[in-house]
């Protein structure tokens, strides 16, 4: 069966264009899919309990809430009957086993693919979303007769390979001493109808949980020339007597949150046992038992009542325009330099305060922007839980630092090399459980994901206590594909750079998890595009550890300003080592290897910056001028300049927007005269020795 | 739009307005004890939605029922909501200020459901209506 997705009009029982929040429901329905699937992976036999199912339950409501407000009706019908569910499940009717959340996982897969193809208007094979449903509705009959026939303890026993899988019992729907009478005060604020919530229909939805009685006070309702349709001014008072927990019922209003003032408390039992009719709608209100201004209050911290969402596009253009500030406050103060006296002076310490106040400014946007890692870490938990189950290996993944904040665009851009990364170490690097009991190692293979913050950067280690690199193997491969000349030696080091090559693969057997050619060097480049780089660690038998090391930001950079000639230039500081004069003598000629000179028992290639550039230098010797060391992917070059300029933050203009990718260019920055410098791609410049471009065959 | 008064025993006949209209007068039968008294009646669309309540307003606000006693006919409602039952709330305090108190010959079960749910079905006198399945249930 195969529909096409049309982003209908909404129902005719909602009132205005609501295409508008299509977007918004997208970004929430994804925000809920997350924690929903964080959730059933905490989930599992003997691991079940009940504020887990109950967040996965609300994560569901809430997209039910959203399809059906919207009229995404097969989301809604789809998410409803996975609701049910989860609502059995819930209340202890039903037991949590490994096929159920596989399909509970798999119908979150659904979901996702569904809103996808809604996003973007396309086709969607609800097949698959059809057999789970059956499925889900055929457990839900199934679980029903069965409760019909069998008292509600003997559950486990209807079901004997559940029986390990018992979940703390939640009382049953039935159990009438559970009852209590809830007290709502509801009132709309000024957005309520026109965000398309109707209390007609949140209320329609407690009549569903209970016995419901509405009191409505009408007196500030306007007089009909003056009423505005889209604004609610009836407030209400409900009692509902139900065996549903608070949650349950502020779950109803949860898409009205931040629209409305809603007050939900208990009732004292006697209270509630009184029989309550339908009150007339204009007579006096009893005065409230508590402000009805607290939006939710019994929510945590964890509610968003004080965070809005604001479109990406706007904080970068507010970050631009900052950075733009940057660049004329640098210019200011250069001018400043020409003024004598007191007045000279007094320019000078304003500006020093202006400059302050910018970096302040600067630093509070950057903010905006960092995001913590774990949002891109969550998708993790799944991965390896999938893929682990499909190779048959046992595999426990660690995740630390996911509290570290990163740039957006970073963000979204190291989720791919990181799947990757991760992919490769469930498939390649963790061993079969039999190999692993053979090496005398735990049964269990362990991956750990950690970030943490270095310097001015961000580290990410992805670490497994797998095989190791075989380097043997590697460095046959390489020689047998005419990488590696047959007579030459390799460091370990070395050996490792080898599997960054393009098209190199060491897997005897391709999967479908990995080896299909995006190999490493994407994983490398992605991550170099990013400013980044990657080292690994590796030894045969006891593990892989993959270092990625990135820019707090894209936008910024603390620069090492250098002069050659007449030219200014830019190093990105984390890539300075230090900067010496050579002694006369101290460089030599090899042969394949051009200039190098010896630095700490290390020889370091030179790198001819006016060479590479096409400038004059002050001075061609390399005695005369100064050598910078530099360091990127694991290696380091001297960089041959006249001057050491002086150390400045730095905004980054993309050369790549502006003009063309250029290798051994970065970007390019306004300095504080007004002329451009270049900014330097260390890693990019290395590239450019002899001895790298003969490794790489270019 | 300016709609007719009724005239003499005549009863009331709004014109319809050019545009489509949410609202409009109908003629509604008078029961023999309250023939003396004018009576003006009203038939509500099926749609009475916060997406049609601007015209919904205009045509109550353009409607004069004068001295008229208001008779409502919401056999037709097929969909309802909070913004629809507000305005007729409105338009009830409108008149009960005038001390006129609407009259419904008429009420579809959704009309029925929705003002219940609300608790507005008091204030709008719609207990007391006679049901009136609407075309579309």
């Amino acid at each position: 069966m195969r529909w096409a997705w049309k982003k209908r009009r909404p129902g005719p029982a909602v009132g205005i264009e609501l295409e508008q929040f299509h977007e918004v429901f997208f970004e929430e329905a994804s925000e809920a899919l997350d924690a929903m699937e964080n959730s059933l992976l905490k989930l599992g036999p003997g691991a079940a309990d009940s504020e887990t199912i109950n967040t996965v339950f609300r994560a569901a409501h809430s997209i039910k809430g959203g399809a059906g407000m919207f009229g995404f009706n097969d989301i809604a019908g789809f998410t409803h009957t996975l609701e049910t569910l989860l609502d059995e499940l819930r209340a202890g009717r039903m037991l949590v086993t490994a096929p159920l959340c596989d399909g509970l996982l798999q119908s979150v897969d659904q979901i996702r693919s569904m809103l996808g193809a809604l996003q973007k208007s396309q086709v969607f094979d609800t097949t698959a979303a059809e057999a789970l449903r059956s499925g889900f509705e055929r457990l839900i009959a199934e679980q029903k007769s069965a409760g019909q026939k069998k008292a509600p303890g003997a559950a486990s026993a209807a079901a004997p390979k559940t029986a390990a899988a018992a979940m703390p019992a939640v009382a049953p729907a039935s159990n009438d001493s559970e009852r209590r009478c809830w007290k709502i005060g509801f009132r709309a604020l000024p957005e309520l109808l026109n965000r398309g919530n109707d209390p007609l229909r949140m209320f329609a939805e407690l009549r569903g949980l209970g016995e419901l009685t509405v009191r409505a006070d009408c007196t500030a309702v306007p007089e009909l020339a003056a009423l505005d349709p889209a604004c609610c001014g009836i407030t209400w008072q409900l009692e509902l007597l139900t065996d549903a927990p608070r949650s349950s019922i502020e779950l109803i209003f949860e898409w009205a949150e931040g629209d409305c003032e809603l007050v939900v408390e208990p009732q004292k039992p006697e209270r509630a046992q009184q029989p309550v009719a339908i009150a007339l709608p204009e007579i006096e209100q009893e005065a409230p038992t508590g402000t009805l201004s607290a939006v939710r209050a019994s929510q945590g911290a964890g509610g968003d009542g004080n965070s809005i969402r604001v479109a990406i596009e706007k904080i970068d253009e507010l970050l631009n325009t900052v950075g733009e500030i940057v660049i004329t406050q640098s210019m200011l103060t250069q001018l400043s330099r020409r003024f004598d006296g007191v007045h000279g002076d007094s320019l000078r310490s304003g500006l020093a305060q202006l400059e302050m106040n910018i970096r302040e400014l600067q630093e509070s946007v950057m903010r905006v922007r960092m995001l913590p890692v774990g949002s891109v870490f969550s998708r993790f938990p799944r991965l390896v839980r999938d893929l682990s189950s499909r190779l048959g290996k046992k595999i426990r993944l660690q995740i630390s630092g996911e509290q570290t904040e990163l740039d957006k665009t970073v963000l979204e851009k190291i989720g791919d090399p990181l799947v990757h990364l991760v992919r490769n170490s469930v498939d390649h690097g963790i061993e079969s459980t039999q190999a692993r009991l053979d090496a005398g190692k735990q049964e269990e293979g362990t991956i750990h994901l950690n970030a943490y913050h270095k310097g001015g950067a961000i580290n990410i280690v992805i670490s497994d206590d797998g095989g190791g690199l075989n380097r043997q193997r590697i460095l046959e491969k390489a020689r047998s594909r005419g990488l590696v000349d047959a007579t030459a030696v390799l460091s370990e080091e070395q050996i490792n750079d080898l599997i960054f090559l393009p098209g190199f693969s060491t897997a005897t057997q391709t999967t479908d998890l990995s080896g299909r050619g995006v190999g490493m060097d994407v994983v490398r480049r992605n991550i170099k595009d990013l400013g980044g780089n990657v080292e690994l660690k590796s030894e045969l038998g006891q593990g892989t550890t993959i270092t990625i090391t990135l820019p707090l930001t894209l936008a910024i950079v603390d620069g090492q300003t250098i002069s050659v000639g007449t030219e200014t230039y830019i190093v990105p500081l984390v890539t300075v080592v230090e900067s010496l004069q050579l002694q006369p003598g101290a460089v030599s000629h090899i042969y394949d290897h051009g200039e190098v000179f010896s630095f700490r028992g290390e020889y370091l290639p030179v790198i001819r910056l006016h060479e590479v550039f096409g400038v004059r230098p002050l001075s061609e010797s390399l005695y005369d001028g100064l050598m910078m060391i530099v360091e990127g992917d694991g290696r380091r070059a001297g960089l041959f300049i006249d001057e050491l300029l002086g150390q400045q933050q730095v905004v980054i203009k993309s050369m790549e927007t502006n003009y063309a990718r250029i290798e051994g260019v970065g970007g390019a920055t306004i300095l504080g005269e007004g002329t451009v410098a270049l900014i330097l791609d260390v890693p990019g410049l290395l590239r450019m020795t002899p001895a790298a471009q003969r490794r790489t065959g270019t | 739009m300016k709609a007719a008064r009724p005239r003499g025993r005549k009863r009331a006949s709004l014109a319809k307005p050019a545009a489509k209209p949410v609202l409009h007068a109908a003629p509604v039968p008078a029961s023999p004890a309250e023939q003396p008294k004018l009576r003006a009646g009203l038939k509500l669309e099926a749609s009475c939605t916060l997406r049609d309540a601007m015209d919904m307003q205009f045509q109550l606000l353009a409607v004069d029922f004068g001295d008229s006693q208001v008779l409502l006919d919401g056999s037709a409602v097929e969909h309802i909501d909070t913004a629809g039952l507000q305005m007729l709330v409105a338009f009830a305090k409108h008149y009960s200020a005038r001390g006129q108190r609407m009259q419904w010959t008429a009420a579809s079960p959704e009309l029925l459901r929705g003002s219940r749910l609300l608790g507005l079905a008091d204030a709008l006198g719609l207990e007391e209506a006679p049901t009136g399945a609407s075309s579309g249930h």
